[in-house]
């Protein structure tokens, strides 16, 4: 069994590329990172050998819904203004940014993924990115499998729609 | 049917067509012979067959001939892109897209998607973000966690800068060296450790308990 300190070395970027894709803020990201590392540092020993990035992936995405749902229950959590000037006072990672200076593309698509339905982003991120295969995140999101088929089409088309005129 | 007096009700639609055996068939010709109703009703019937027979063939538009199988492939398409559909289905959905353009058209968006996603680069942490194991606090199993509301990563610099300054000041008083890494030990146990006075002397400076409470609350 890994420990804490190996996942944490082996598995961070891709945790954090995971978080930021899912969340589309350093900050949100930062801290989706540290609450599953923290899960982490209290589950490891209930990890049964698999697929760790899967398993991973799972606290990564539970961590990132019980997000969505407390913002749905909270709505004036972060008001226009404040979201605004989080924009503006704390700008993207320093990693993150100097990879998308010269990326324009990779910086439209993370808007349009940030533009999905949270449903379609977390299939499509969990597919496209974290690279599980639909079974595994069907268990992860407690749906059918035809479910996450479903939804992962649907948000690789709104994507699409989105980046209409991009060349193919 | 075995007796005259039963009415051969739905038997007679079978039989106009042909489709009773021998037997069923002497039975509702007799009972044809002596029922007055049954016999009106299978005039009924095969004027109604007759009627439904004459109906003219219609030719189909020919747009109808070109166009592909109404039902469209659809999420398959990305599923087919994952390898991730049922072999056995896999014949059926491609000769679709090759008979369809409107899928096909939506086979190659797709596809567009998937690769673009695919490609996006992975990103690198920032390096606060991976904390080493002891900088973190272990809560026991009975006591339930809760989540931060601000920022994680600015509420544990927060909590490590106070237990720093606080562990530089006490040790301070009793002339010891301070620790060289202040994330040990665990921010949770220390603040445990230190935060509240205790009835006894302090485990770390052998202080006696201060007169007031030390905080380390924000």
């Amino acid at each position: 069994m890994p420990t804490w300190e190996e996942v944490a070395q082996s598995h961070g970027r891709f945790l954090y590329t995971v978080a930021y894709r899912l969340t589309g803020k350093d900050d949100d990201a930062r801290d989706l990172v540290q609450e599953v590392l923290l899960r982490l540092h209290r589950g490891l020993a209930t990890y049964r050998p698999g697929s760790l990035e899967g398993w991973l992936s799972r606290i990564t995405t539970n961590v990132f819904l019980d997000g969505v749902r407390r913002r749905q229950r909270r709505p004036t959590d972060l008001l226009p203004d404040e979201a605004d000037r989080a924009e503006r006072v704390l700008p993207a990672s320093k990693a993150a940014e100097e990879t998308f200076q010269d990326a324009t593309l990779s910086h439209d698509i993370q808007r349009a993924l940030d533009g999905l339905p949270d449903e379609f982003r977390v299939a499509v991120v969990l597919c496209d990115v974290a690279g599980l295969p639909y079974q595994e995140i069907a268990t992860s999101l407690g749906v059918p499998v035809g479910t996450v088929r479903s939804r992962i089409h649907r948000g690789r088309s709104l994507l699409r729609e989105t980046l209409a005129g991009r060349e193919s | 049917m075995s007796a005259v007096g039963e009415h051969p009700g739905d038997l007679l639609s079978a039989w106009i067509d042909g489709e009773v055996t021998p037997i069923e068939a002497a039975g509702v010709v007799a009972h044809l012979a002596d029922c007055i109703a049954c016999a009106a009703e299978r005039d009924r019937v095969d004027a109604a067959r007759g009627a439904l027979r004459a109906l003219p063939t219609l030719d189909a538009p020919a747009g109808v001939l070109r166009a592909a199988p109404a039902v469209h492939v659809g999420d398959m398409i990305s599923a087919r892109l994952d390898d991730e559909m049922a072999v056995d289905l896999l014949p059926g959905v491609d000769a679709h897209l090759a008979a369809c353009p409107a899928c096909a058209a939506e086979h190659d968006e797709v596809a567009w998607a998937r690769t673009a996603l695919r490609a996006l680069p992975p990103l690198d942490p920032p390096a606060e973000v991976l904390r080493p194991a002891g900088a973190w606090p272990a809560p026991p199993a009975s006591r339930p966690v809760r989540h931060a509301r601000r920022p994680r990563t600015r509420q544990l610099v927060a909590a490590t800068a106070a237990v720093a300054a606080a562990s530089v000041g006490v040790l301070g008083l009793v002339g010891r060296p301070g620790p060289t890494d202040t994330t040990r030990p665990a921010v949770a146990s220390f603040v445990a450790q230190h935060s509240t006075s205790s009835p006894g002397p302090d485990a770390v400076s052998g202080l006696a308990p201060a007169a007031l409470p030390i905080s380390f609350s924000r």
